[in-house]
């Protein structure tokens, strides 16, 4: 398995120490800190992608490790059996007189037993040009994120912010054909805010770039084995040998306007947002490659936030609508040779292969009662639906289906003598398929692929969870801090009843051990 | 303020539909495309159109596959989406088979193709019953020591007459593989009137009468007629025991004794060589186009390949001669190509319309073997169209000196 750089992890380490440095304090005056995860609860624009929001935060900083392990026979096809992984994180806010930075790290390494149809790592979710093999294997996934943002109001109208994401990964099948894949996403994203009277205008614009290499050879020179180059729907082109590699290449752009308004304890957050994402992908020799589609994705949205502070307690409520049309533009090719005798790859037609309409509009309502700095009480609920209509042409394959889903959740904090805190959460939900269409007839997966994925994707499902958290105050140093340890539990029970599924389920069991500041 | 806050908003509104706006909603859809393939018999054969004749068209990246049977004019209709295809045709009648072939032709546009249908006589002769080339796995071992000494053609006499087998020529065409475009076509990407030979050739030497091949019986030739099974220089994975081959590729004698003679199995005659150095007559593991060939009246066939005549040097190649044989020569050939979609044809379509190939790959212990067209009398008739694709079954367990008891 390929390691992550060394240098990105010291880096990670070093942002680490420094913020833990700079959070020091004397042990005149404790302030213990608040439950780091309210934070998004107290500052409604931490709930929208313009970075002016950190000019908000004070001092803050949350360091945790975490475990999970997942299993169970619901799943798409290209997930895992079974996975279990670990991770450690940082993130803080620190203002620096005017200036109010954040930053993030986190590091991951994960096993993924049994996952097969899959042997990328991080194209778009819709992205139909996944490259993919039967065989499939255990593969060892490490991956990395770094976060950071400054923020700065320049005077009591306008405040302006920028924020930067990288994010990292590889991963590896010791399987024949083994893969070998190694991917980033980088984004960089300015925004500003002008206030007037109780209203706010804000906007933000956000450039992204994405790449990846895949790489899959086997040990066994002479195997011969079948490359998937799905194109959408589980329809393939077919390519086959001992070899394969893929390079995926992505741009996206796109930008939000928010209008915001406060008055008496309210505050409301009326946001437009708009993407576009372009993703390619070319196989084989770089001198000679073979093109294996053009992912194109549209992302409109609109949302309202609104916020009532009563007291101590907090009602958020949201409501937002996203459509989504994306197309995969295929390229027709055939072999020539050159008189150098050179073989190469000529394009004679391009068209659009693959259409899908995404819409979803969600509402959300929560209530949180906070009592010195964590969640006294607090519950809410979500209803979520969403619609998807997917076609490939001129075959006219055809994918749709809508779904709602409702979840209610709740939460409650207990003290326990020597300041002990134990924080205990749930939450239950139900989704129904509300219709869905398929017609697969012709393609040569349909009842390996295309079928089982679509049975995922339009199942009726239970799903619930736990968690339990125990804080303890307690000073590391002089340096007040929270500790405190999570265990949960989610678990998913679909009512399939198929040739494919029989009641399955998927469980995710995970315990964090962290520490805020 | 309100001003300021409706002109944001206005501004913002535009800016949004000019983004959205961007996007090249010019790209043309997917689409299928009207093909009209029209189908004619050769110039002299008058009994009626080429109606109701079936036309497959075979994507060549896909392999995907649809037909259409052509109307009273003789045209078969589709409605293809854009690729590569093959169209081929294959008709039995009483007195002929009809082949047509129209290969790697680019669809992006609706079309009109025309195929003209080659006929040969349908008098039963020798045929190749099974070709296994692919090889066999070792097990444990890396790709250097995969095993191809096992590989063996058997040969049927398909007729219910008595078949000598005296001076007809064995080998496989050249180039090796189909990876590539044969540099043997004319200017016109059409074959030539003769076919050139490569690696080792060899011919069943005798007075005329020496090896009579009774009907519907056949012969195994094997490259090294051992039991590749259990001998020790062999491969436990084989699949085959050649012990009892009716005849060996033996050339220990040409190549300085690099190949071994397996005792109580015949040699045939080394006709030409044109790597006299290669250790084996291996045919390439990726897909030789194999043939079985006749000579010229008269002619002994150890002076044919003598014949300056009769050879050639490649076009664009080194000063390699090859062995050129007569395409009227010919008694039956097949096109094996490349199992990953490279299938440049080497054979004329009036020969093999068709191509067969081991989808499994290389070393995979898989053979082609042809299909039984009949059972008389518990005699096996096998299928020849002329064209490999509609004559062969793919991935075969071999099975040599063994025939079929049903029809396929």
């Amino acid at each position: 398995m390929k390691f992550i750089s060394g240098k990105i992890i010291i880096t990670g380490i070093a942002c680490l120490l420094l913020s833990v440095a700079g959070h020091a304090r004397t042990n005149d005056s404790v302030a213990w800190p608040v439950d780091y995860s309210l934070l998004p609860v107290r500052h409604l624009w931490l709930r929208v992608e313009n970075p002016v929001a950190y000019a908000g935060i004070g001092d803050a900083m949350d360091i945790r490790l975490a475990y999970g392990h997942t299993s169970g026979s619901y799943k798409h096809l290209s997930d895992p059996e079974n996975a279990h992984g670990g991770k450690v994180s940082v993130e803080g806010f620190k203002q620096v007189g005017r200036l109010h930075f954040f930053g993030g790290f986190s590091y991951g390494i994960s096993t993924l037993n049994g996952q097969k149809w899959n042997n990328v790592l991080m194209p778009s979710p819709g992205n139909p040009y996944l490259l993919a093999d039967s065989i499939g294997g255990d593969y060892n996934n490490e991956l990395f994120d770094i976060r950071g943002a400054v923020a700065s109001a320049i005077n009591d109208q306008l405040t302006w912010g920028i924020a930067a994401t990288y994010k990292g990964g590889s991963s590896a099948d010791e399987n024949d054909p083994r893969a070998l894949i190694d991917a980033v996403r980088y984004s960089l994203r300015p925004g500003i805010l002008y206030r007037f009277s109780r209203f706010s205008l804000g906007a933000d614009i956000g450039m992204e770039g994405y790449a990846e290499k895949i790489g899959m050879d086997s040990y066994q020179g002479t195997s011969n084995f079948v490359f998937f180059q799905f194109q959408g729907l589980g329809n393939y082109f077919p390519d086959s040998g001992n070899s394969h590699s893929r390079r995926y290449k992505g741009k996206a752009f796109g930008g939000n306007i928010q209008v915001g308004w406060e008055r008496s304890g309210m505050e409301n957050i009326f946001q437009l947002g708009y993407k576009n994402n372009v993703e390619k992908s070319e196989d084989g020799a770089t001198f000679a490659p073979f093109k294996s589609g053009d992912y194109k994705e549209n992302s409109y949205s609109v949302s309202d936030i609104f916020s009532l502070k009563r007291n101590e307690v907090i009602h958020i409520a949201r409501l937002s609508f996203d459509y989504i049309p994306t197309k995969g533009i295929w390229y027709d090719q055939q072999r020539v040779t050159d008189t150098n005798n050179q073989t190469a790859w000529e394009v004679f037609n391009q068209s659009v292969q693959y259409r899908n309409r995404v819409s979803r509009a969600t509402a959300d309502y929560g209530l949180t009662k906070e009592k010195d700095g964590f969640a006294d009480y607090a519950f809410g609920g979500n209803v979520a639906f969403e619609q998807q209509d997917a076609s490939f042409l001129p075959e006219t394959y055809r994918q749709k289906y809508s779904t709602l889903t409702a979840t209610l959740r709740g939460e409650k904090t207990f003290r326990l003598p020597n300041m002990f805190l134990l924080g205990l959460k749930a939450n239950a939900g139900y989704r129904k398929k509300l219709s869905s269409e398929a017609d697969f007839n012709g393609i040569a997966l349909a009842g390996k692929w295309s079928y089982p994925v679509f049975e995922y994707l339009t199942s009726d499902y239970y799903t619930g969870g736990l968690r339990a958290t125990l804080h303890k105050p307690a000073l590391l140093g002089k340096l007040p801090a929270m500790v405190y340890l999570t265990a949960g539990i989610n678990y998913t029970k679909s009512t399939l009843t198929t040739a494919n599924f029989n009641e399955p389920h998927r469980i995710t069991a995970f315990s964090v051990l962290g520490c805020t500041f | 303020m309100k001003r300021t806050l409706f002109n944001f908003l206005f501004i913002a509104a535009i800016s949004l539909l000019v983004f959205s706006s961007c996007s090249d909603d010019d790209e043309k859809v997917a689409v299928r495309y009207t093909i009209d393939v029209t189908v004619q018999y050769p110039d002299g054969y008058t009994d009626g159109s080429a109606s109701d004749i079936e036309v497959k068209a075979t994507n060549t990246q896909t392999g995907t596959s649809v037909s259409a049977k052509t109307n009273a004019n003789g045209v078969a209709q589709f409605s293809l989406a854009s690729g590569v295809y093959s169209f081929t045709v294959a008709q039995e009648t009483e007195d002929f088979v009809f082949n047509g072939l129209l290969e790697n032709t680019t669809i992006a546009e609706d079309k009109s193709l025309s195929i003209t249908l080659h006929a040969s006589a349908v008098s039963g002769g020798l045929v190749f019953k099974e070709i296994y080339y692919s090889g066999s796995r070792v097990p444990g071992s890396s790709s250097s020591s995969s095993y191809f000494h096992d590989s063996f053609t058997e040969i049927y006499n398909n007729s219910d007459e008595i078949i000598y087998l005296d001076n007809i020529g064995f080998g496989a065409l050249d180039p090796a593989t189909s990876n590539t475009p044969s540099p043997w076509m004319d200017e016109n990407s059409y074959p030539q009137d003769r076919l050139p030979l490569y690696g080792y050739t060899f011919y069943f030497k005798g007075s005329g009468t020496d090896y009579p091949l009774q009907p519907r019986t056949s012969i195994v030739i094997a490259m090294d007629g051992i039991d590749h099974k259990d001998d020790p220089a062999g491969n436990p994975d084989s699949p085959v025991n050649l012990g009892n081959a009716d005849w060996e590729l033996y050339v220990g004698h040409i190549n300085d004794g690099k190949d071994a003679d397996a005792p109580g199995v015949p040699n045939m005659e080394v006709l030409h060589a044109t790597q006299p150095t290669a250790f084996d007559a291996l045919y390439s593991v990726f897909g030789p186009a194999m043939v079985i060939f006749s000579f010229p009246e008269g002619v002994d066939p150890a002076v044919f390949a003598t014949d300056a005549a009769n050879l050639s040097t490649k076009p664009g190649g080194n000063t390699t001669e090859y062995l050129m044989i007569p395409k009227d020569h010919i008694i039956d050939i097949v096109e094996c190509v490349n199992h990953d979609g490279r299938h440049n044809k080497r054979v004329p379509a009036d020969l093999d319309a068709g191509l067969t190939f081991i989808e499994a790959g290389t070393y995979s212990g898989k053979s082609v073997r042809r299909k039984v067209s009949q059972i008389i009398d518990g005699k096996v008739v096998y299928k020849d169209t002329n064209n490999s694709t509609e004559d062969f079954l793919k991935d075969q367990t071999p099975t040599p000196f063994v025939h079929p008891t049903t029809v396929d």
